[in-house]
Formats: C-alpha cells, structure tokens, sequence
C-alpha cells in the first residue's frame, strides 16, 4: 500500500518537474468559440467555458499543488518546531504562554481561520496558503515541545551539559534528531489535508484567483456545468484526490514504518 | 491533583482562551480592507449618507473604545446587532445554530455507524481483502474534495435520478414545524408531525452523508488502529488459547477498550466538522452557523463574524475541554503534567 | 444474530417510511401557488420604507401600494394606484396628489393622506436607512419633512420642495417601493424601542398591495399570500407566491426540471441556452436597467490620463465575442450610458472590435509597447449570468492583445467599493443598477462628477460635462432633453473613461404552466396579470 502512495507520489512530483514539457496547449489561451467542448485527441481533457484547454490547465495545477503543499508544511514545521522546542527548553512562563496561544490558534477549524485571514490579507494563493500555515504551526509545535519534555531529563543530556555543552549545541545535536520521526509522520499526514484546504479555499473564493490553473478553483469554475460538461470540474477533481491519496498512503506508511520506533522513545 | 481541580483549572484555561479569541478575531475584523457600511449601504449611497450610518452604527469610535464597548455587552449576553441582517446577533445564532447542530450531530452518526463496523471488520481480517477494501474506502474518504463530492452526489441523486429531494432542510411546501429546539427533525418528532420529520430525514441524508464520509475514514483507521493493538494484547492472546468460543467474550470486551481513543477522536471531530460545514451548508442551501460565518466575512459585518467566531470557538474549545476532562479521568497519569 | 437481523429489519422499514415522499398543507393548492427558487440571502428587511435589496423590494412591490406605479412594463408613464391624479406646479417645485377614496389596507382600515405622510417620515427617520436618499436628494430630510409633505385634507396631499426636481424621476421614486405606504395605525401600534415599528415589519405586513406578508425566514423562505381587502384592483389568479432560497443555480436548475419550482431567477447565460431546446420549459426575457462596464481612473494610471488611450481600450474589447460566447446573447449591445428602455437611450455603436486601430492609438497617447494595470472586480456572477472570474479573464485576454497587461484581482465588494469610493482603483469591472427609472439616475453618477458618484470615483472632473446632466436632470420628456443626453452620450464615448460592454437581459427559466409573464426591470413581476394551469 505504501509502495502504491509512494509510486503515485512521484508520479505527480515528476509531473510537477517536467510541467512545461507536458502540458500541449497553453494554459491560459481562450478559444471561445470552441468553448465547452468535450474530450478529443487534440484535448484529452476537453474545454472549459472559455475555451481553455483542461489537460494543460490540470497538468499547470500539478505544480501549483505540489508546491503549495511543500511550502505549507515547511513553513509550519520550521515555525512550529521552533516555538514548540523554545517553549519545552524554558518552561515556566514561555511554556505556559505558548501552550495558550496554540490552545487560541487550535479553538479554530482551519477552513474559517484560513477563511478570515484571507478575507483580510486579501484573496489570493500565497495569503491562503499563509493562513493554512498559521491554522497548521499549533500541531508541530505541540510535538516538539513533547518530545523535548520527554528527552529532557534523560541522562545523556546531563551528560553533555557536564562536559559543558551548550543549551544550543544540546538542542541541535540531541533533540532535533529524534524529534524528526514525530515531525515527519505529522508532516506527511498533514500535507494531504492542506492540498485539500487549499482547493477548499481557492473553491469559495477565498484563494488561487482567475486565471490561474488551481484544481479547487478549476472546480469552482466549472460546477456550472456539471451535469452536461462534466468534464471541466471532473478532471481536477479527480487530480485532487489521486494526489491527496498518495500522500495519505504515503504517510500511513512513514507511520507504520516510524512506529516501532516511538513506542520505544515513550 | 484531584479531578476536580484539574476540571477548574481546564475551565478556566478555557475562558481564558476564549477571550484571546475575541481579542484575535476583532483585531482581525477590524484591519479589514473593507467597508462595511459601504457594503450595507450598496454602491449608490452618497458619500454623505455613508458618513451618516457608520456614526449610527459606531463605527467611527476609536479601536479600543469599540473593544471596550463590545466587551460590556458581552457581559451581558448581547452581540451586537448584525449589519447584514439588521437585528441582534443573538437571534441569528439562535436561528442558524439548531441547523447546523442538526446536520453535524446527523454527520457524525453517519461516520460512526460506517466507520466503527468498517474498522473493525478491517482489523479482524487483518490484511485479507475485506481490510485492503475497507483500508482503500478510508483513505479515499479522506482524500476526495467534499465540495466536488456533494455537487456529484446532488446532480446525480436530485437531479438525474430523483432519488432524493433537492436542497434545503424541508420542502417548499412542508410546513414548518413549531419552533421548540429550532431543530427541523427533532421539532418534527417532539411535535408529533410525521410528515414533516419524514421530509426532514430524507432532507437530511444527503448532507449528513457528504459531511460525514470524510471523518467515517477517519474513524474507520482509529478504529482499526486501536483495535489491532488491543488484540495484540497478552489478555487477548490468553483468551485465544482458552478456544474459540471465548473470542466473542474478546471482541466485545477488546472493542470496548478501543473504542476509548476512537471517542476522543469522535468528539474533535464533532468539533472541527463546522470547517466541512461551510462547503457543505453553501451547497445544499443548508441554513446554519457555516454559512452564516462565511457570509459574515463576505460582508464584512462585524458583529456577525465577532459572534460567529465567537460561537465556533466554544463549541470546539468545549469538544476539546469535555475529551480532555475524560481522558483524565481515564488515565489520571495526565493530571500530573 | 438475531438481535443483527431485527436491528437490519428495523432499519430497512424505517428506510421505507422515510423513503416515501411526503404530501403538503395549505391554504391554496399548486394552481393557484407559484413558487420561485432565487439567492434571498440579499434580503436585509421587508419593511418597505428600509429595504433597498431586490429581494426586499421585489417582495415589497406586492405587499405595498404606492401613489402612482408603473403598468405593465411601460416605465416612461406613471399611472394612478392610490393617487388617482395629480398636479405639477409649473417650476416643478410642488405636486399635489388627490388620493382615491375608500382604498384599504390589509388590515382593513382605511387609507388616507396621514398614512402617505407618515411613510415619508420613516423614510428619513429610519436609521441606517441605504433608500433614504432617494427623498433626500430632493431636499427633503428629517428636519423638513413635515413642512415639506402635508396633508390639506384627508385626501389630497401637497409635497413642497425646496429646489426644482425632474417631475420624471420625482413620479417614479413615488412608484418606488421606498416610498411603499404604510398603514401607520397598525404600524404605530407596534414600534418598540424607538424603531418606527421596522422590527415588526419584518414578519408582517400592513399594506395596501395584493398581498400580504405570510412568513419571511431567513435564508429559506419568503412567503405571501393574496390580501383580502385589496380593492385597488381585480382580485389576482395567483394566490400564493413562495420565494424559495436556493443559492446554486445548478440547484434551480435541477428543480425546476423535477417541478419543484415554476421560475428559476439566477440561471446562467449557457443553462438558459440550453433551456431555450426543452419542450416544458421557455425563457423569459427583457432588458435590465443596468449595464456592465470598465471603468478607467485617469489620475491613477498615467495612460488612462490620455482620452486616447481610453479610446483604445474601447477600440481592443471583443463586444460581439463577450455578448455571443460568455452571455450565450443574454444581453444587448450598449455603448452610452443610458440603456434601453430609457428616455434618452442612444443605439449608437461608435466601437468596434479593432485592435490594430487600439494599437495605433495607444502609441499616439505615448505608449507604443503598452503599460501594466490592475483590474479590480468582485466574486460572483455579473449581470446576464457570466461569473466574474470568466468575464475579467477575457477583458485581461482583449486588452493583452494590444500591449496592455492586466492584473486581475478578484476581492469581496466590499473591499472593491471601500477602495473605488477612495478614489484608489486603477480599473474597474462593475454593474450599475437602476434605482427610478428616470434617465437622470444614470447620467449623474457617470456624468457629473460633482455628485461623488462614478466619474467622481475616477477622478474624471469633466465641468461641461457636469453642466449639461443637471440641466438636463431638471427638464421634462422633450426634445430638447433628449438632444442633450445625446451630446452627454458623445462626450462620454469620445473622452470618457467608462468603456460601457453590454446591457444585461433579465432572463428567468420558467415552466410552461406559468402563462402571462409580464415583468418590468425595476418591479419584476406583475403577479396580477399571471396564470398557472
């Protein structure tokens, strides 16, 4: 099963890599007359309600969500684990004040959060995506901390303080790599979720704006036509979950994988 | 330190939290590169007139003078009037809070009667093909855009088939029945009226069903999940070799044990449906709290997404404290951190 | 086993139960109801005096009677409703209203001058009011209200104003529902807190309409059913109006082809092409009073600065391409500022499709290789039923065409109105909406930029232009009147900065048991002349 999600994983990265050479029509070139039109040879994917060629537009949408997951969760990572190790090393106040503020963060469903910071930073990609960074950094961080509170006392690291480590060289050396089997297994449960918040906003308006080739603004776009020209929300419907699902599987299987492993940490 | 206490000081952590989040979220509000009397008032409006409204409305106060103002009335259980609607808050939530109580109280049913059976079935025959069918439903529950899902199942089900009745909570017209809980179904109950709570259940599947599918993956890997441990078990194994007519006594006694993590789960998940509810509200013209938050950021009216937020928060701050307070209560190792 | 198999029993009968449409109650059967799935969610208030939304005041329009209103989509000539004459003073400063005897409201008192006066006091007494400036612009406000609008007798009633005011627009922002007249016994019974009885308006009604208010709930339903005491005219066929809130149009769509509605409102350009092929189905048409234009700030971006850049952005659109293949020909051509069906409407195209003639034009306003701007525009759908979204794509796609690169920026309109009311937008994508039906109500706002409106809003200070729309705004229907709105038209075309790209069509998908449909721009439906089979 892993290997399955794995295998789709890097099918839809290489696609993400190679997307200019694939994609056959321009993404955003209009064909009006044409428009609607179903699956051809010349479109597999048919046209959109302005003549756009879908194959290429979802092919163009490979990059914009492989890149946004990614950066998503890079930046949440590097965020949350820093506050989360910051606020376990120091304890008393900091630990307190953070924990508050992921509790804050955390009293939100993502959607209406992302949705919020949206609407004010006004809509559009690189805003959404910061505000599914900001509703996804409380998780990381609660892992961190965890871990560090675990590792903290254990003897080797008064071992290393005896011979004078610093606090930092401690926190680099020791904590970070075992703190990353956690991290990682979050991670990648968690970047399935933001493709499909991502497309979640981008549908109602609050992320990717015209004309850009986003999957759940594509869908947006096309719901008008569902019923006849299916095809024009089908397909980067379809995208989103063959996608999502492989990085599920993917992540089920770095759990699985890191499992042994943290029951022997706890 | 005793239960009760920790149950004190979650509680008050909790209230504590609450206020940040109406500090946050009127901060938020109010940096908007928007106006909402212009919104209300329409692009017509003189610029004159403008000015006029946004004095009666109050809000040409200076920012903290305004917090201030919205903080005594919260004191006294007063939200403000909504701008987009013209009366009190407090009677929009009252009006749009039973609907999507209902719609995810009937999502969550939805998932735990598909999930709990599913997982368990998955776990029993543990990589045979009822657990890879059962493991591929999860996982693809998980990964499917609701919105797509919904829009699908509507045009198919409605539209092509007529299997099901179209948007709404009730048909045009069915009469509604008295407002006692403002929950279309349970009123229909109370009150006796069959016709009506039979036009609200078939009225009800279909978002109940799309809402929920996603979390009856999650719940069906939790499931799953926990009960594979627990059959790992020295106890189990034990049972085991006592002869098959003890495994009955075991699944129910297992499932029981793993059920624990799967509630919790059940209960944030309850909380966190309100996200999905916003898609879901929006498409099956369903007249609740998610559709009421989005449109209130779509307008801008203040007071609507000060008092949408507000309620949001509660009731996932509340999901959050009630499964803490119980697994502490469970596992009293957790008091002590 | 057992207790599986009857819990499996328990719910497959439960199912069946459940599975079973239901039947309904009513007063009034399905012949006599017609029900009509459209977004109400704009719907703030239905108290006539405080509703400006078309979903507040299309339901208003049946529940309220006005002093004259318009007859069957003939919008240039008022007529008598509950004034059954009326005089204009020569310097069209006063009007003189002799009411009809024996007119009633729905809750049977009758109706009198005292009502006309006190519905005009809510109008500019109620706070946060957005109609109230339809009366205020007169000259009328709080303070002078009672002076201005008195009553000689029961029933003839004197409006004095202040200044000179277009008897054609003053007539029909009397037949505006804004001005919807009040049964102030009943109303004055039920004001609580200071509101002028608003809150109780939103439930009930207390009119002189056809109808009355049943029930209104929020984002589900609107419901009238016919009043009666209406004596205003023969009794309606119709009995029942349900306005059903239904937000997706593909939803509508899918219910009016199962009959679970009659009129579907919102459709969009390519669902009404396709509806036009169906056999139970016809489309209803007639133009809007509005239009869907560009709009070019000539301070903001330095181009736009030079009228032969505005020019050549008129010249670079693709009119015939938006209006065939994004509006499925929902719309019409319209290049001036006053659209069709209007006093004053000129049919003139002075623009066509030219790219070549754009690029020459540009280079001689100074920018041969063109400039970068940024097209602000809302969410949602534009009038005649094309998305926003598709519609800003195609002008970025036009204008790209000829050198000039557009951003688009899709945002609430909130946030679009707050900047373009700043005077902060670059270009514009909007619609303009009719308020009375008076040509004056578009020639203002785009041509006078002393009024703050439009051509205000794009920093576009043009004095004679401002000079020829309030001379024309306070003249009658005459020639003279119309030679001028014809030179506001050519200014406009040859200098301003409006770039005008359809005038919508008001389209409806309507089941062929609706038979004669008539319904106007700005009151939409006259239920009165309505049948059902």
């Amino acid at each position: 099963m892993t290997l399955a999600g794995g295998i789709i994983v890097l099918c839809f990265l290489a696609i993400a890599l190679l997307g200019p050479i694939l994609v056959t029509q321009d993404p955003i070139a209009q064909d009006l007359g044409h428009r609607l039109t179903g699956p051809s040879r010349e479109h597999p994917f048919g046209l959109d309600s302005l003549g756009r060629d879908v194959f290429s537009r979802v092919i163009n949408g490979t990059r914009i969500s492989v890149v946004s997951g990614a950066a998503v969760v890079t930046v949440a990572t590097i965020f949350g684990v820093a506050a989360g190790m910051l606020a376990g090393w120091s304890g008393g106040w900091w630990d307190e004040a953070l924990m508050r503020i992921t509790d804050m963060f955390l009293a939100f469903p993502s959607l209406v959060l992302a949705m919020a910071i949206s609407a004010i930073l006004r809509p559009n990609l690189t805003n959404a995506l910061l505000a599914i960074a900001v509703t996804s950094w409380p998780a990381y961080a609660r892992i961190a901390r965890a871990q560090v509170l675990a590792l903290r006392a254990r003897t080797y690291i008064e071992a290393a303080r005896a011979q004078g480590a610093t606090d930092a060289v401690i926190l680099l050396r020791h904590l970070i790599p075992n703190a990353v089997a956690p991290i990682l297994v979050q991670s990648s449960l968690d970047v399935g979720n933001i493709i499909l918040t991502t497309a979640g906003l981008s549908f109602i308006g609050f992320g990717a704006q015209p004309p850009t080739p986003e999957w759940g603004l594509m869908v947006s776009e096309g719901r008008r036509f569902l019923m006849d020209q299916w095809w024009i929300s089908t397909f980067p419907a379809l995208a989103i979950l063959f996608l999502v699902l492989g990085f599920n599987l993917l992540g089920d299987g770095v759990r699985d994988l890191l499992d042994p492993r943290l029951r022997k940490l706890a | 330190m005793n239960l009760l206490r920790y149950v004190a000081r979650r509680a008050a952590l909790t209230v504590f939290v609450l206020f940040g989040v109406t500090l946050i979220t009127f901060v938020i509000s109010h940096v908007v590169p928007a106006d909402p009397v212009v919104a209300y008032l329409g692009e017509h409006a003189p610029p004159a007139l403008v000015e006029k409204v946004r004095h009666q409305i109050g809000l040409d106060r200076p920012l903290p003078v305004q917090y201030a103002y919205y903080l005594r009335d919260l004191f006294h259980g007063n939200l403000g009037i909504s701008i987009m609607d013209n009366r009190p808050v407090n009677q929009d939530l009252r009006q749009y809070l039973p609907a999507t109580i209902e719609l995810s109280t009937a999502a969550i049913l939805v998932a735990i009667v598909i999930g709990i059976p599913t997982g368990t079935i998955s776990a029993l025959h543990k990589d045979r093909w009822p657990d890879q069918i059962a493991r591929v439903f999860a996982l693809g529950g998980t990964s499917l855009p609701v919105f797509y899902v919904a829009l699908l199942l509507l045009g198919l089900l409605y539209s092509r088939w007529g299997v099901l009745p179209g948007p709404g909570q009730l048909g045009i017209y069915t009469q509604t029945p008295p407002h006692i809980t403002g929950m279309v179904a349970v009123d229909a109950l109370l009150s006796g009226d069959w016709d009506a709570l039979r036009d609200a259940l078939r009225h009800l599947v279909l978002p109940a069903f799309v809402l929920g599918y996603y979390s009856a993956g999650l719940i069906t890997r939790m499931t799953r999940g926990s009960l594979l441990e627990v059959l790992r078990q020295d106890y189990v194994r034990t049972a085991r070799a006592k002869g098959v007519g003890e495994q009955r006594v075991v699944l129910r006694h297992a499932l029981r044990n793993a059920l624990l993590p799967t509630v919790t789960v059940i209960g944030l998940t309850y909380g966190s449906l309100l996200s999905g509810a916003v898609l879901t509200e929006t498409i099956f013209s369903w007249p609740g709290l998610g559709r009421y938050a989005t449109n209130s950021v779509t307008n801008v009216d203040i007071p609507a997404v000060l008092g949408a937020t507000l309620v949001i928060a509660i009731i996932y701050s509340g999901a959050n404290l009630f499964v803490d307070i119980l697994y502490a209560y469970l596992d009293p190792q957790i008091r002590y951190t | 086993m057992r207790r599986f198999l009857v819990g499996t029993l328990v719910c497959v009968l439960f199912g069946a139960w459940a599975g079973v449409p239901g039947g309904f109650a009513a007063n009034y059967g399905p012949q006599q109801t017609v029900v009509i799935a459209h977004d109400i969610t704009d719907a703030v208030t239905l108290d006539p005096n405080l509703a400006y939304e078309l979903s507040g005041t299309v339901t208003d329009h049946q529940l309220y009677s006005n002093l004259v209103t318009f007859v069957r989509g003939n919008l240039t000539q008022p007529r008598p409703q509950v004034a059954q004459s009326w005089d204009v003073s020569p310097d069209s400063r006063t009007y003189t209203f002799h009411l009809k005897h024996g007119v009633v409201f729905s809750s049977g008192n009758p109706l009198t001058a005292d009502d006309v006066i006190y519905t005009f006091q809510r109008v500019v007494n109620l706070p946060k009011d957005p109609a109230s400036w339809l009366i205020t612009q007169m000259g009328v406000d709080d303070k002078s209200v009672l002076s201005a609008v008195k009553a000689t007798d029961p029933y003839t009633l004197v409006v004095a104003l202040p200044k000179p005011f277009s008897p054609g627009a003053f007539l029909s922002i009397m037949a505006n529902p804004v001005t919807g007249i009040v049964d102030s016994k009943t109303v004055k019974a039920h004001v609580q807190n200071n509101d002028w009885g608003s809150n109780w308006l939103n439930d009930h009604s207390a009119g002189s309409g056809p109808y009355e208010l049943v029930k209104w709930e929020r984002q589900v339903t609107i419901e009238i059913e016919a009043n009666p005491h209406y004596n205003l005219g023969p009794a309606p066929s119709i009995k029942r109006i349900i306005f059903s809130n239904i937000i997706e149009n593909t939803v509508q769509r899918e219910m009016l082809g199962r009959g679970d509605v009659d009129i579907a409102w919102d459709l969009s350009a390519s669902q009404l092409d396709a509806l036009k092929h169906e056999a139970k189905f016809y489309v209803a048409q007639t133009p809007d009073l509005s239009m869907q234009y560009l709009g070019m700030d000539v301070k903001n971006v330095p181009a736009f600065g030079k009228p032969a850049a505005r020019q050549a952005v008129k010249y670079a659109i693709d009119y015939d391409g938006i209006i065939h293949d994004l509006l499925n020909g929902n719309g019409l051509p319209l290049q001036g500022v006053i659209p069709k069906g209007l006093f004053g409407y000129d049919a003139a195209l002075p623009f066509k499709h030219d790219p070549a003639k754009a690029k020459s034009l540009l280079s001689e306003a100074g920018f041969p290789s063109g400039f970068t701007v940024e097209l602000l525009t809302g969410t949602g759908t534009a009038a005649g039923g094309v998305s926003l979204g598709d519609l800003a794509a195609k002008i970025k796609n036009d204008l790209g065409a000829v050198g000039i690169k557009v951003n688009v920026r899709q945002i609430a309109s909130s946030e679009m109105l707050k900047t373009y009311r700043a005077q902060q937008a670059q270009m514009v994508l909007l619609g303009w909406y009719v308020d009375y039906p008076d040509p004056d109500d578009f020639a203002k706002p785009f041509g006078d930029y002393t009024q703050k409106s439009l051509a205000w809003r794009l920093n576009y200070a043009n004095d004679p232009l401002a000079k020829l729309v309030d001379q024309a705004a306070g003249m009658q229907n005459t020639p003279e009147r119309a030679s001028i709105y014809k030179k506001v038209n050519d200014i406009e075309a040859q200098d301003g900065p409006f770039a005008v790209l359809y005038q919508p069509m008001i389209s409806f998908g309507v089941s062929k048991r609706i038979q004669n449909l008539v319904f106007d721009p700005v009151n939409y439906f006259d239920f009165l002349s309505m049948t059902k089979q």
